[in-house]
């Protein structure tokens, strides 16, 4: 007797061809049994073999990128919650596409994109919320007001999301102008007039500040 | 400040909340990883059986296989493998470690993972406290906690008959509805106030972390983000008439399920209609969304979905795009649907069968099932 019959399971793929649309089989992960040393494996291995369904080499990868990636996020959106939304997105997104990405480009600067991308859509809502809703929308803010009080931190809060997010690509995570206006699909006298700009409010903020 | 200086500083802040974050995050990076699709390695150049041979091989196999009776038995295994997913044979354990609170004729009981209940009293819904030290049960007007094992903390009388308890994140508040309206106490029993009036019959749900934010419905079909514990309110979205459930995937991803749809609705979003609405899942033509759960990372949500007699387990990612997947599809229905503590698993009671199923979120399991057990799940919880 099959499972079928003893257990009311049905073959919904092959009878339902509507319903087949969304259908899929449950896919099995093949499991490595090497074991996997983060500090002595370059990125490439590890997201080789991450692809193959290692486990260990994916934690390796998260352990190594995680800090960055949040850094990053948090730089951009200057909320705990958002950071570890935008970074865990980035992350999640990450583990999805690794088939995609092209292996002989870096991860890390791939990473990071999605995290600061998706920090800045969250600044963005944010900033919404605070603005249209009032006394009582701002209860429910992601704002953090009571954040760390670093001079630079304050006055990085100063600055739009999206000045946030090209001062963090250049001086967090050393991008040159050029590959910061790919990601974010800016033109590059743009990217170099919002760093100038920063430089110029971040200085000028600090000196203020004592 | 020079641009050396500006590097250091900024490797330099120390930022709040990274280590918890980073602990959150792993989780779901290791289950979006697990939950991928098998890697196929290249396909061979050089074939070492010509392909001829091998097929007149699986033929005489197949041959040979189907007129014995053993061989029959197999044939059918193949069958099931390649159809459905497998389910192994009956056993009497959970999977994962937590107890499931469960509804059944009787009220309510506690399934402890060794297989041992305990039943709570005639109560007819209950829920889990976050950390599973209490149940909110509910029974015509009165509003109970009592502890796994039975024993009652406190009751208290409403106006009206009692429905849909959740217990707050932080377990310090519990909503409720009686009659139409939406009501909030404290954890201990105490400081009973109105939260909402005019509520539509859906159950509340708190949005994840300590603030007491409380999402629910009104008759009239608008999405409230309250604070009772501030006695204000604003309205996230309306049109909502058609909404039976209402969850948090995170503090800024509300997700509603009607009976044909289920929408992701950004938290707090009040100036752009559009973007309200982040996103639909439209389920097929003729199929209805019968229950929904989000994991426990908020990274996925499942859904029983049935159509034609046929009730699917289906997951989604919780921001709605990518393909769904569907776990499972038995005839008949499934009643309630609950998350693993550690979001391998998925149960549903199989009514027509008096059992449970244990649906495997990740590669590599089979489906389980557990007998004897009439009881529509409520929850699972905790690893305490």
């Amino acid at each position: 007797m099959g499972a079928r019959d003893s257990v009311g399971v049905v073959a919904h793929a092959t009878r339902d061809p509507t319903m087949a649309a969304f259908d899929a089989s449950l896919p099995s992960v093949p499991r490595s049994g090497r074991g996997v040393s983060a500090r002595s494996r370059s990125d490439a291995a590890l997201v080789r073999d991450a692809c193959r369904g290692s486990a260990a080499a994916w934690e390796a990868l998260f352990a190594r990128h995680w800090p960055q990636a949040y850094r990053a996020a948090y730089l951009v959106v200057h909320d705990a919650a958002a950071a570890e939304d935008a970074a865990q997105e980035a992350f999640v997104a990450a583990a999805a596409a690794l088939e995609r990405f092209d292996r002989r480009r870096p991860f890390a600067p791939w990473l990071h994109r999605i995290a600061v991308n998706r920090a800045i859509d969250h600044a963005r809502r944010a900033a919404r919320r605070h603005e249209a809703g009032g006394g009582v929308a701002g209860e429910v803010g992601g704002w953090d007001p009571a954040g760390p009080d670093d001079g630079l931190l304050g006055e990085l809060r100063a600055l739009s999301p999206e000045h946030r997010a090209v001062v963090v690509l250049r001086y967090l995570l050393d991008w040159t102008p050029g590959e910061i206006a790919a990601a974010l699909h800016l033109p590059r006298g743009t990217v170099n007039s919002r760093l100038r700009r920063a430089l110029d409010v971040l200085g000028r903020g600090l000196e203020e500040s004592g | 400040m020079s641009e050396r200086e500006l590097r250091e500083r900024l490797a330099a802040i120390e930022l709040p909340g990274e280590q918890g974050a980073r602990g959150r995050a792993a989780a779901a990076a290791a289950a979006a990883h697990a939950q991928r699709p098998p890697w196929r390695p290249a396909p061979a150049r050089r074939r070492l059986v010509p392909a001829g041979a091998v097929a007149l091989a699986l033929s005489l196999s197949a041959v040979a296989l189907a007129t014995t009776r053993p061989g029959h038995a197999v044939t059918h295994w193949i069958d099931d493998v390649f159809s459905a997913p497998a389910v192994t044979q009956p056993r009497d354990r959970l999977p994962a470690r937590g107890s499931v609170l469960a509804i059944g004729a009787r009220g309510p009981f506690v399934l402890g993972a060794g297989g041992g209940r305990h039943a709570l009293g005639r109560y007819s819904d209950a829920v889990w406290s976050p950390h599973g030290l209490y149940v909110a049960a509910v029974r015509g007007r009165q509003l109970a906690a009592v502890d796994p094992h039975g024993a009652v903390h406190w009751v208290l009388t409403a106006a009206g008959p009692v429905a849909d308890p959740r217990w707050s994140p932080d377990g310090f508040r519990i909503a409720y509805r009686a009659g139409a309206r939406l009501r909030v106490v404290a954890g201990d029993g105490s400081g009973d106030r109105v939260a909402g009036r005019a509520v539509a019959a859906v159950a509340p749900a708190w949005r994840p972390g300590r603030a007491h934010a409380l999402a629910f419905l009104t008759a009239r079909g608008g999405l409230l983000l309250g604070r009772p514990d501030r006695g204000t309110a604003y309205l996230m979205a309306d049109g909502l008439a058609a909404v039976r459930w209402i969850g948090w995937a995170g503090p800024h991803r509300l997700l509603a399920a009607s009976p044909g749809t289920l929408t992701a609705i950004a938290a707090g979003v009040l100036s752009d209609a559009e973007r309200r609405r982040e996103r639909t899942w439209h389920a097929p033509s003729g199929a209805t969304i019968a229950s929904a759960a989000v994991s426990p990372t908020a990274r996925h949500v499942a859904l029983l979905v049935q159509r034609a007699g046929v009730t699917r387990v289906v997951l989604l990612g919780s921001a709605l795009a990518g393909r769904p997947r569907v776990l499972l599809a038995v005839h008949g229905a499934l009643a309630g649907l609950a998350w693993s503590p550690d979001g391998r698993w998925l149960v549903a009671q199989q009514p027509r069968r008096s059992r449970w199923l244990l649906v495997p979120t990740s590669p590599g399991l089979r489906v389980r099932a557990l007998p004897g057990l009439d009881g529509r799940v409520g929850g699972w919880c905790c690893v305490r």
